[in-house]
């Protein structure tokens, strides 16, 4: 006869349960997050999103301004201009995943410490929602 | 075993315009027999398949019965037996696998044994019930209609699917017009509304939405109650729809839940959340946005109609 079959100890097992639970949570970390960079160019804020997949149904983009600076243009046109707040946002139904790019014009050029941007979106699936506050570059 | 009529069957079905598909997916047969129960070919069946036939035709298993013969013997049971999925009875396999001495017989190999049991029972609860989705075995609906309305608008009802299987599943859909309102559309279009009762047949893969809109008189002043229930081809009973029960009238557009006479931000992400892969008309998104744009809104019973205030 052979010599005694070694069957794992308890601690391999245990360790064996701590990665398979570990690979059963992991899945939720996988799953994208919408992610956004604020940026000045001359007179002009850009905010890149980046929109991960699956893609929520829909994002509200949104750039705060200093009071007493005025939004003189937006691209793509903006879907709400709030003058009293100083604010813009874009509305964007059914966005694809991928890099999407908003941009504001202001007058006089807004103080870039003082300006501030923020994504609004569902998580997908009827989620929960995310607010993503924009990292400034 | 009943002996039931088949022309009786038919007639019923045909009244309350159910397909034989419906029928054959609520009572769990192939359409194949639902013919030949109609066509009197196999009129004795299981009681069990009779009581479910009568659930589907929505009356009493009496009222469907051969009047001339009641209770019947077993013979022509070969109408359901193609049907049915029957176990395999081989006895022999399990001695097989017990035939020798087993290895968690060894002495030394038992505590093992019980290690790797509970180990793997504990991954599988884990899995199951850590998990929300996972948890869920089998498919739910879940209601979700705003808490207020305005009588006389369109109000929609959304019933949010979920099928925790990776296959399509089909499921029976049933929800019942709450009194004193109409149904005005559905999407996907339902299968039928029978007696005040708006049904889907339909398969599900994932994640669906299903929604409908009511409407009620102007002058309604009251709470609508809500009930349906989902049934899957499991063989399970009808489950009830989960969710949001009731809405009452009130001066608040039905998308504005906290009723402060403005969209916000989440209101009208959760609007499109739900509606996201379709525009439905009937819901009238454009004003929907045109009030989140403006600073509120307000309702004038007068002219029956939301002034958005810029």
């Amino acid at each position: 006869m052979g010599s005694p079959i070694q069957y794992p100890t308890p601690y391999v097992l245990l360790a064996t349960l701590g990665a398979l639970l570990l690979g059963s949570t992991s899945v939720d970390c996988v799953a994208g997050q919408v992610a956004a960079t604020l940026n000045r160019d001359n007179q002009n804020l850009i905010l890149e999103v980046s929109v991960p997949s699956p893609p929520p149904s829909s994002i509200i983009a949104g750039i705060k301004l200093p009071k007493n600076t005025k939004i003189v243009g937006t691209s793509p046109k903006s879907a709400k201009i709030d003058l009293k707040r100083s604010s813009v946002k874009w509305l964007v139904k059914n966005p694809r995943p991928g890099t999407q790019r908003f941009s504001a014009s202001t007058s006089p050029p807004a103080d870039f410490t003082k300006v501030s941007a923020e994504i609004l979106y569902r998580a997908p699936g009827g989620g929960s929602l995310i607010k993503v506050d924009a990292q400034k570059r | 075993m009943v002996k039931i009529d088949g022309t009786k069957v038919r007639a019923i079905r045909e009244q309350k315009g159910l397909t034989q598909l419906y029928v054959a997916t609520v009572v769990e047969v192939t359409t194949d027999t639902v013919s030949r129960w109609e066509n009197k070919r196999y009129p004795t069946i299981k009681k069990e398949n009779g009581l479910r036939l009568a659930e589907a035709l929505e009356v009493e298993l009496s009222e469907i019965l051969d009047a001339a013969a009641g209770v019947a013997s077993t013979e022509n049971d070969a109408s359901e037996s193609a049907d049915q999925t029957h176990p395999s009875q081989d006895g022999n396999s399990a001695e097989g696998i017990f035939a020798t001495d087993p290895w968690y017989h060894r002495p030394g190999h038992l505590s093992i044994f019980v290690v790797i049991a509970a180990l793997v029972g504990g991954v599988w609860a884990a899995l199951h019930y850590l998990s929300p989705e996972a948890s869920i075995s089998e498919t739910t609906v879940t209601r979700v209609v705003s808490p207020h309305f305005i009588p006389g608008k369109p109000l929609p009802v959304f019933l949010k699917i979920a099928n925790p299987s990776p296959e399509a599943v089909s499921i029976i859909l049933k929800e019942e017009v709450p009194d004193d309102s109409t149904f005005t559309a559905a999407f996907p279009s339902s299968s039928g509304i029978i007696a005040g009762t708006v049904k889907w047949l339909t398969k599900v893969t994932g994640s669906e939405l299903f929604y409908y809109t009511i409407t009620t008189d102007p002058s309604f002043n009251g709470t609508l109650s809500f009930a349906g229930s989902v049934r899957g081809s499991n063989g399970s009973q009808p489950a009830e729809i989960l969710g949001d029960v009731s809405t009452r009238t009130s001066l608040h557009h039905w998308a504005d839940i906290d009723g402060d006479n403005r969209i916000s931000d989440e209101e009208i992400l959760r609007v499109y959340d739900l509606v996201a892969n379709e525009t439905p008309s009937a819901l009238d998104l454009d004003l929907l946005e045109e009030m989140w744009l403006g600073e509120g809104y307000q309702w004038q019973p007068e002219q029956r109609q939301f002034s958005i205030l810029p």
